[in-house]
């Protein structure tokens, strides 16, 4: 797993945006992130739930039970309008840390 | 919606939540794992592989959620008393005449509690600025039952045989005139000779230097003096330099050894300076001259009763080796609060029960505006209650108000307690102890804070309980409209009407009582004729007055060049003039029976000189005055009064008796004086005392040992046809041209000397009044309260009246009866409460009777003044009712 390191800063943004699409529960979300990234992207469990609490903490994310296609009950989280803030900074942030290394690292 | 569904119909726990979220992921996991291929247990055991520690990934999640309803609810819950507070103060601005009555009436309970309870707590129940001051004691003989300082050879006795009882043993004696000299004029300060161990007594170190030593408080070496730090600034500046200086006083020289702080208040043994008393062997054995006030330090452990026995223990073997001066004596100790507290203690404390009063009254007064209230909303709860607002939500809603309600009180009664204690030291006379010190007391405050919060609290709950609980529907069908008939609910409002009034007539009759005495005490005559008379105290320093006949002869040149003054009619002099504070008193007897210790008569007298008697018009009753020819050379004579004279030859002529005088000296035969005069009695300490027996005697014949004991003190008497405030100014010219270095101190007129003794019971009185007057003030609100509230509710009910006939009269009638029923039970219960509690002012009374019916009746008829006012104006409001509109209002 070599993008593991970078990716920790970034989890949070990426959960976000997994979310945007509409409400998921944890395993989907870790599913849509590996799918996503055509399997170069692995969330491990371990990080992804405390990610998910503390964003619910800091209300950029809300959770609600309710239930799977296979009729099972779940967390279901939804991104909040401060979620969708929060997600539009650190995509900025994001994109002007790779504008600025691009050039350095792989030079044209 | 979907949180607290998720949240309210999982009714789980966050710990719970956090596994079901768990378990969910890892079973989607298994099932996925399950799909390529693995075997049921081989996939379930990858799925939790990769979750690692699941128990401490559940546990930290558990926190993060944990914590995260923690802040909501917070949140949640500022924001809803947010919205308590902001509904609460519309509806109290929306009541604003109840609003502000209420408060007003909670602030008054406050304020006027607090400040003057605060005074109380200063003057009588506040520890004495002194380490553990429960130990000090004041030591006294008492000859015949009458307290009488200490002689010389009971401080002796005290100091060398009671030190297992107490620590340490002082004698102090007052002294009022220290002239010192050497600055730009000669200036008399007020201290006090003290013994060595005064200051270990009261076991306060000085802020700089130190005090006497043994060593010093000797006679010949005792010329150095502690300063106080209030004279220390003046004199020296603050200076630390000063320790070691000189100060000349009575033209001797003192060395300055040092400062006791500010907090070193023992106003009773001198307040600017104090020197060693430095008592002689001789004065150490005698056992006559009471001249001493003494003051113990009571061994830690030993109780005031202990150190009683072991001093009536000592009194008796006294008793036995000094017959002829102590047969008759015993000593008592006393607590040294108590003495300077005195006469204050049952003053305050009836103070004190005076404000309770009014705190209820208030009390009362809040809880029936908010009853009223509680049932002019009724409805408005029974139909919030119908639309599904749950009972908690209303009944906190009414708290919010309450509390609101309370704390706006509050803050305004803060501060007029603030303002009331400021004021009433500002009008305070100079002389009740500690006052200045008097700050707002914090358990106080926090107590009569806590009872108006209680019972805001209390009260305003009350009703939207009852709503909450009672009968919806008929609560609703009535509209909190009632009629007449149904005057059931009102009865309660009517009983704190009369609890109110009663309070408020127990509190007026006191202050009543106490307001006839002062005017009753303002007519007795005081014997003499204070007009135009102005006094002025001088001291002549021992240094250069040494003998007798030099100072009866300063003294007659001075009255000379008084009597000079222009509009000045007559020049006297006295040792003391009345209603000035202070006494000199000896023992004496008739001269036709034998002269015997225990046939003394504790006897005022004064030194005079010839027209004293003219100068504040006190009449001869028979005999002469004294004239010139008085001399030292003359035949001893005195003038008594007429008390004394019926005392020594009742039924007889005294002018032509003889007295026994006042030794010359120690163990000297007493001398006879030829009683020439008697002249009418006079008032001479306070105007509600008894009139004194008391002798005169010519300043030419003064003793030279009471010279030496008065400091060679008199007093200017002149009487003038002008102000005799504008003395002050030629009195002391005419001193200087007798002797420029001679300061004037005491400089008062009669008048201001007369209106000082009354000015402590009047101020009394006059917080008394207060009290009464602010009790008046509040029942008259309640009853303006509950009356407004009777017109209100019954508006439909007059209009329906006054469509069928009634006049305004006959409303105006039936709205004040009713609002006088209450009244009129509560003045008679009033009164029977007064008779039995008025008992306790007695001893502040002056021939007034502590039920006195003069007084009684004219409180019930004040107070059914105010309620007949308070009645007619809502009353006059109901006859402008329109029927129609009134008949609508209920359709």
């Amino acid at each position: 797993m070599p993008a593991k390191d970078r990716l920790h800063g970034t989890l949070d943004a990426l959960v976000l945006k997994s979310l945007t699409a509409g409400p998921r529960h944890g395993y989907a979300i870790a599913r849509w992130l590996r799918d996503a990234s055509a399997d170069r992207v692995q969330v491990e469990e371990g990080s992804l739930y405390p990610a998910l609490y503390r964003m619910e903490r800091s209300q950029w994310i809300e959770a609600d039970w309710g239930m799977t296609e296979l009729g099972r009950k779940a967390r279901f989280y939804r991104v909040t309008a401060k979620g969708r803030r929060q997600l539009k900074s650190e995509t900025d942030e994001f994109a002007r840390f790779v504008a600025a290394v691009t050039p350095i690292l792989l030079p044209a | 919606m979907g949180r607290q569904l998720g949240a309210s119909l999982w009714g789980a726990s966050v710990g719970e939540e956090v596994e079901a979220e768990l378990d969910f992921h890892v079973e989607m996991l298994t099932r996925e794992l399950m799909g390529s291929g693995l075997p049921r247990s081989a996939a379930v055991d990858e799925a939790r592989r990769r979750f690692g520690d699941l128990r401490q990934l559940s546990d930290s999640c558990r926190q993060i959620g944990e914590s995260r309803e923690r802040e909501m609810r917070r949140s949640e819950y500022l924001r809803d008393i947010m919205h308590d507070l902001t509904v609460a103060a519309r509806q109290l601005l929306r009541a604003r005449g109840f609003a502000a009555i209420a408060i007003l009436t909670l602030a008054l309970g406050v304020g006027a509690t607090t400040a003057i309870f605060s005074i109380t707590d200063a003057v009588v129940l506040r520890a004495l600025p002194f380490p553990e001051p429960e130990r000090i004691v004041t030591l006294n003989e008492v000859l015949r039952g009458q307290p009488d300082g200490a002689s010389g050879g009971d401080f002796h006795d005290w100091r060398t045989r009671a030190g297992s009882v107490l620590e340490h043993v002082a004698a102090g004696v007052m002294q009022t005139g220290f002239t010192v000299t050497g600055g730009d004029t000669p200036e008399l300060l007020g201290g006090a000779r003290v013994s060595a161990e005064f200051f270990a007594v009261f076991a306060v170190p000085p802020m700089l230097g130190r005090t006497f030593s043994a060593d010093e408080d000797q006679p010949g070496r005792a010329n150095v003096v502690v300063l106080s730090e209030q004279l220390w600034k003046r004199r020296f500046a603050g200076d630390r330099a000063a320790l070691g200086r000189t100060l000349t006083m009575n033209g001797v020289p003192y060395t300055v050894i040092g400062v006791m702080p500010r907090s070193f208040d023992v106003a009773s043994f001198g307040d600017e300076l104090w020197v060693p008393l430095a008592l002689t062997a001789e004065q150490l054995d005698n056992r006559r001259s009471t001249f001493l006030r003494a003051v113990g330090r009571l061994r830690g452990g030993v109780s005031r009763q202990g150190a009683q026995s072991a001093l009536s223990a000592i009194a008796t073997d006294d008793a036995r080796r000094f017959p002829d001066t102590n047969a008759n004596l015993t000593f008592v100790v006393n607590g040294y609060a108590d003495s300077l507290v005195g006469g204050y203690r049952t003053r305050l404390l009836i103070l004190l029960g005076a404000v309770g009063l009014v705190l209820l009254i208030a009390c009362v007064n809040v809880a029936n505006l908010l009853l009223a209230r509680g049932a002019v909303r009724a409805k408005e709860f029974a139909i919030r209650a119908a639309l599904g607002a749950g009972r908690a939500r209303i009944v906190r809603q009414l708290l919010t108000e309450s509390v609101l309600l309370g704390a706006a009180g509050m803050t305004i009664g803060l501060a007029l307690a603030y303002w009331l204690v400021r004021g009433l030291v500002a009008i305070s006379p100079e002389n009740v102890p500690r006052l200045d010190q008097a700050r707002i007391d914090g358990r106080v405050l926090a107590f009569t804070l806590l009872v108006s919060l209680v019972c805001s609290v209390l009260f305003g709950l009350a009703p939207a309980i009852r709503a909450a609980r009672g009968n919806l529907e008929g609560t609703l069908r009535e509209g909190g409209r009632g009629s007449m008939l149904g005057a059931g609910r009102d009865r309660l409002r009517g009983l704190l009407v009369s609890a109110e009034v009663a309070l408020a007539i127990m509190l007026l009759a006191g202050a009543g009582l106490l307001i006839r005495s002062a005017i009753l005490l303002q007519r007795v005559a005081p014997g003499f004729d204070p007009r135009g008379v102005a006094t002025a105290r001088m001291i002549l320093p021992d240094a250069r007055y040494h003998d007798a006949p030099r100072v009866a002869d300063t003294y007659r040149r001075i009255r000379d060049e008084v009597a000079n003054i222009p509009g000045v009619t007559v020049s006297a002099l006295s040792s003391v003039v009345p209603m000035s504070g202070s006494q000199t008193r000896a023992g004496i007897g008739a001269a036709d029976e034998p002269d015997e210790p225990g046939r003394a008569i504790a006897t005022n007298f004064r030194m005079v000189s010839p027209r004293y008697f003219a100068a504040l018009g006190v009449p001869m009753r028979g005999g002469r005055d004294f004239t010139e020819r008085d001399d030292a050379a003359a035949p001893l004579v005195a003038i008594i009064n007429e008390s004394l004279a019926r005392k020594l030859w009742p039924g007889r002529d005294a002018v032509g008796q003889q007295l026994w005088g006042i030794r010359g000296a120690p163990g000297a035969p007493r001398p006879k004086l030829a009683v020439v005069g008697v002249v009418g009695d006079l008032h001479d300490a306070s105007l509600d005392g008894e009139v004194a027996p008391e002798f005169y005697i010519p300043v030419p014949q003064t003793p030279a040992v009471l010279w030496t004991a008065l400091q060679r003190s008199l007093v200017i008497v002149a009487k003038t046809a002008n102000d005799a405030s504008a003395l002050e100014h030629p009195l002391r010219k005419a001193v200087m041209r007798v002797d420029p270095s001679l300061p004037l101190a005491e400089v008062r007129t009669m008048e201001q000397l007369l209106a000082g003794t009354l000015e402590t019971a009047r101020f009394n009185t006059l917080l008394l009044a207060a009290l009464g007057f602010i009790a008046l003030v509040l029942a008259s609100v309640g009853i303006y309260g509950v009356i407004s509230y009777f017109v209100s509710q019954r508006t439909q009910e007059i209009g329906v009246r006054m469509a069928l006939g009634a006049t305004p009269s006959d409303v105006v009638r039936l709205v004040v009866r009713r609002g006088l029923t209450p009244v009129l039970i509560g003045a008679a219960v009033g009164l029977v409460l007064a008779a039995s509690v008025t008992r306790v002012l007695s001893a502040q009374l002056y021939r007034v009777s502590a039920t006195d019916p003069l007084t009684f009746i004219a409180v019930v008829l004040a107070l059914v003044c105010v309620a007949l006012v308070a009645s007619y104006i809502p009353a006059r409001r109901a006859t402008r009712v329109d029927p129609l509109r009134a008949i609508n209002v209920g359709g």
